[in-house]
């Protein structure tokens, strides 16, 4: 069992006519595991991360810490710390009794409360800001106010609520790693709602995506990224050419599109119909050929983006529209517009999605 | 850019002497008591009646019960309508602004007919002058509360408190009521303002307050009135003044640690 468990959770919204935001929903997390619930708007996520909190109450199902039924227990008593997306500090306390808050609540001597707030302002590295008032520190010093703040009650879970979506991109990057490594040595149980799967892939061991309610898939970044389950997840974390191909040989696993054929190393038994959805990767495709790449398409280019360290170059394989990225190397030559060039890919980059 | 500008303070002039000419001129009236000289005799007059402070204590201690009872009803009102309650919204809005509907004459009829004969007979008690005190500055707490409740993001600082194991009364207590000062205080003057020369009510009530006092010196005398309105002005004038400088006090607070990032 883990240390939380969210068992059949279902939530609906209104009476009479109930919508629903989360459902069926099983998750088992891992007591110190940093877990990200992933999905676009109104997937339901924040839903689950607040019914976890206690600010929701599950319709149907339960949710279970540490082996105690919470499920109908409120936010007060569960011991959760909770980071909001705008930070929620108390706007008339400084930053040292905005840390302190949670444990004068549970009223703990004032020099334990001065032992622990000052531990608090080391993790971050705020120690100077202690007399500061929230108004008086950017986005990037509140948020780990908040951070502080609801780790300094020993929480036994702590929830993140989109927190680095109000800020800049680059304190947002500096943040993730932050709290990823604040996360690490308390080895504290994390559960962090985004959408910005970057965010989700790089901070998290486990990622959970989501859409309209319900889970699409769960497992490691790499297991997200590299074999997406389901057609929504492999077109929401990153990016992907979507192809129509037909099959050639269904034992041997050749497959045409745009009258080239190709192999993708496996037979497509499960397949019943003449006619798949496959997914490359841009970054898997090259324009350079090198020793892993067994399979090849003639293309034309279409458009070149320019977007920092990567290139995008756009080309057209017979009617189908496909996307590759190469580094920007200015020492390699770029194709032009109209050109004729070869793509190179390898069998295990080819994702059979579905019909 | 020239001409705008010339129009805008135009207006603005305009706009101030249309406020501020009436008022200038009863200010010269009012030190006109002695023939011949200016003087502040009509003021002395005043503050010696002994039915000045009388009636003005009186109304001042309206004005504090009504701020009491008004604050006790409609900060926790208003906070769980923000809170849990949002869909009584509307319904809690038109009652507040009933006072602007229903003026104070009908209110009064009404409280009379209702509390002058048992079960509950309330007229002989100023409990029912504080009561009508309460419906008629609803609008004015109501309003100064919920914006300031608005401008807080009430319910994520009460879930974040809620999370770090506070209950309701730590929560109302420590978190939403410091950071409504200056919305309670500006309520709270709006309140006084209004109650302090409140006239109907405690007339028809007939109780001593400082509204009656003024009418019935206006009746009888020439230049005390004129006296008595410029002082009521600038009572109200010092009260909306705190309010300013408490939200002045704030926001300077703010704009001195801008650069401290």
């Amino acid at each position: 069992m883990g240390f939380v468990e969210l068992i059949d959770v279902k939530k609906y919204f209104g009476k009479d006519n109930p919508v629903p935001a989360v459902t069926n929903f099983n998750l088992s997390v891992e007591k110190g595991e940093f877990v990200s619930l992933l999905g676009p708007s109104g997937c339901g996520k924040t839903t689950t991360l607040r019914m976890i909190a206690g600010f929701e109450t599950p319709t149907e199902g339960k949710i279970i810490i540490d082996g105690v039924d919470v499920t109908y227990l409120p936010p007060n008593k569960r011991n959760v710390g909770m980071v909001f997306q705008s930070y929620a500090l108390f706007p008339n306390m400084t930053v040292f009794d905005n840390i302190a808050f949670g444990l004068r609540v549970k009223k703990k001597s004032e020099s334990e409360i001065k032992k622990r707030v000052e531990e608090m302002l080391n993790l971050i590295h705020m120690t100077e800001f202690r007399t500061r008032y929230p108004h008086q520190l950017s986005g990037g010093q509140q948020q780990r106010v908040a951070l502080a703040r609801a780790l300094a009650i020993y929480p036994e879970v702590l929830l993140l609520d989109e927190p680095l979506s109000a800020l800049d991109a680059k304190i947002r990057v500096e943040l993730r790693s932050e709290i990823r490594a604040i996360q690490q040595k308390l080895r504290i149980t994390t559960i962090y709602v985004t959408h910005d799967q970057e965010e989700a892939l790089t901070m998290s061991d486990r990622v959970v995506v989501m859409n309209k309610g319900v889970i699409e898939q769960v497992g490691t970044p790499q297991e997200i990224y590299n074999n997406p389950k389901t057609q929504f997840v492999a077109s929401f974390v990153g990016t992907l050419n979507f192809l129509e191909a037909g099959v050639v040989e269904k034992n041997n696993g050749i497959l045409e599109v745009g009258g080239q054929k190709f192999s993708i190393g496996r037979a497509l038994s499960e397949f019943a119909s003449d006619k798949v959805t496959i997914a490359i990767r841009p970054e898997r495709l090259r324009i350079v050929p090198d020793e892993t790449c067994n399979n090849s398409f003639d293309a034309v280019v279409t458009r070149i983006t320019f977007m920092g360290a990567i290139v995008r170059i756009h080309v057209k394989i017979g009617d189908a529209l496909v996307a590759c990225d190469t580094f920007n190397n200015p020492k390699l030559g770029l194709p032009e517009i109209g050109d004729k060039i070869r793509v190179y890919f390898s069998t295990e980059d080819v994702l059979v999605l579905s019909v | 850019m020239k001409k705008s500008r010339f129009w805008a303070w135009f207006w603005i002039l305009l706009g101030a002497l249309y406020f501020l000419l009436p008022l200038f001129s009863t200010f010269l009236f009012s030190l006109k008591m002695k023939k011949g000289v200016l003087s502040f005799a009509a003021y002395q007059s005043v503050l010696k009646d002994p039915q000045f402070f009388k009636t003005f204590i009186f109304s001042l201690e309206m004005s504090v019960l009504t701020i009491i009872v008004g604050l006790a009803i409609i900060v926790p009102t208003a906070f769980w309508v923000r809170l849990r309650l949002k869909g009584l919204r509307p319904i809690v809005e038109f009652i507040t602004q009933m006072p602007f509907v229903v003026s104070p004459i009908v209110l009064v009829f009404g409280l009379i007919r209702l509390y002058s004969k048992p079960p509950v007979q309330l007229t002989r008690t100023p409990l029912l002058l504080v009561m009508g005190y309460v419906v008629l500055s609803l609008p004015y707490i109501y309003r100064s509360v919920d914006n300031g409740l608005m401008a807080m993001d009430v319910e994520r600082l009460t879930e974040a408190a809620e999370s770090l194991g506070a209950g309701w009364t730590t929560i109302l207590f420590k978190v939403i009521l410091p950071n409504l000062k200056s919305a309670l205080i500006s309520g709270t003057f709006l309140t006084f303002a209004i109650v302090i020369g409140e006239l109907t009510m405690a007339s028809m009530l007939a109780w001593p307050a400082f509204g009656p006092y003024m009418a019935l010196l206006g009746q009888n005398r020439a230049y005390e009135p004129a006296a008595l309105a410029i002082m009521s002005f600038a009572l109200t004038w010092a009260a909306m003044g705190v309010i300013q400088w408490v939200g002045r006090t704030s926001f300077v607070k703010q704009e001195q640690v801008g650069g401290i990032h």
